[in-house]
């Protein structure tokens, strides 16, 4: 009988030694207050407002008729399992992102945004 | 002369249960560093929906695009066009390993691997003229796609 608990002890050690589980998460994060975006007016707003309430954008793009501010930030999630000699891994990256459309001029004329990042999730690969 | 010989021990339940135990640890710890599997997926971006005929060329403006998608992945400049890109990428991959870990009896290991990748995207693109009217608009729901016939086809399009 004693026997018999070691041996199922020692298999249970090895299965639990071989396999783990594991949960990321990496943020790649701007300040993007949803909230300012409501002190934007387009046609009025100038890029110089903008960037005093968002900060510098992440990313600056070049246009025949202005420049377009990119604001972006992200958030993926992690998860990972191990199995003696299986191993899942699934990763969902979703963001935040705010762009601004400022005419020659340097005055918004439109903006848009997408706040998602709070979607990603955790789970396994099937 | 006479014969003598060792009486054969018969192979009892209890004998037989020890060594598929010792058979089966075995088993494992040679696996776990002998083969291994390893399945991914990943997906980056946020969902993109068909337009379908939501938007009309020529009446439609980079607001209204803006309204609906919010803000979009990528933003180009094409000539005197705009061209606002909306993405989602989906991959998956897998990747399986045999071995024999000889490493500290020999300087090299046998080893023998093979892995696949697949990545999908979904994809909408919209393109403005200077004074932000649509010209056009073009999408691919590159997720709707079969798996393994997308991932063994060779050819271009949908397999």
């Amino acid at each position: 009988m004693a026997r018999r608990f070691l041996f199922t002890g020692l298999i249970l050690m090895i299965l639990f030694a071989a396999g783990c589980a594991a949960v990321g998460r990496t943020r790649d994060f701007r300040p993007i207050e949803p909230s300012s975006l409501s002190r934007v007016t387009p046609g009025v707003t100038t890029g110089a407002e903008v960037i005093r309430l968002f900060g510098p954008p992440s990313q600056i793009v070049r246009l025949s008729n202005g420049n377009a501010y990119i604001y972006s930030s992200k958030l993926s999630k992690t998860t990972g399992l191990w199995l003696a000699i299986i191993t899942f891994v699934n990763m969902d990256t979703r963001q935040d992102q705010v762009v601004f459309f400022l005419n020659s001029q340097d005055v918004v004329t439109h903006h848009g945004a997408s706040f998602h990042a709070g979607e990603a999730s955790y789970g396994l690969p099937f | 002369m006479a014969h003598r010989s060792m009486p054969e021990r018969p192979l009892t339940a209890s004998r037989f249960r020890s060594a598929l135990i010792l058979f089966i640890l075995a088993g494992i710890v040679f696996m776990t560093g002998c083969a291994s599997f390893r399945i991914m997926h990943a997906r980056e971006g946020n969902d993109v929906t068909d337009p379908g005929n939501r938007f009309q060329p020529g009446k439609s403006s980079l607001g209204d695009v803006l309204a609906v998608y919010g803000a979009p992945t990528e933003i180009h400049k094409l000539g005197v066009e705009t061209l606002l890109v909306y993405e989602r990428m989906h991959y998956r991959g897998g990747q399986m390993t045999v071995g024999i870990p000889m490493s500290d009896i020999l300087p090299s290991s046998v080893n023998l691997s093979g892995h696949g990748d697949l990545i999908r995207y979904d994809t909408a693109a919209f393109f403005f003229r200077p004074d932000s009217v649509l010209i056009r608009t073009a999408y691919v729901q590159g997720s709707s796609y079969p798996f393994w016939d997308t991932f063994w086809s060779d050819k271009t399009g949908r397999p």
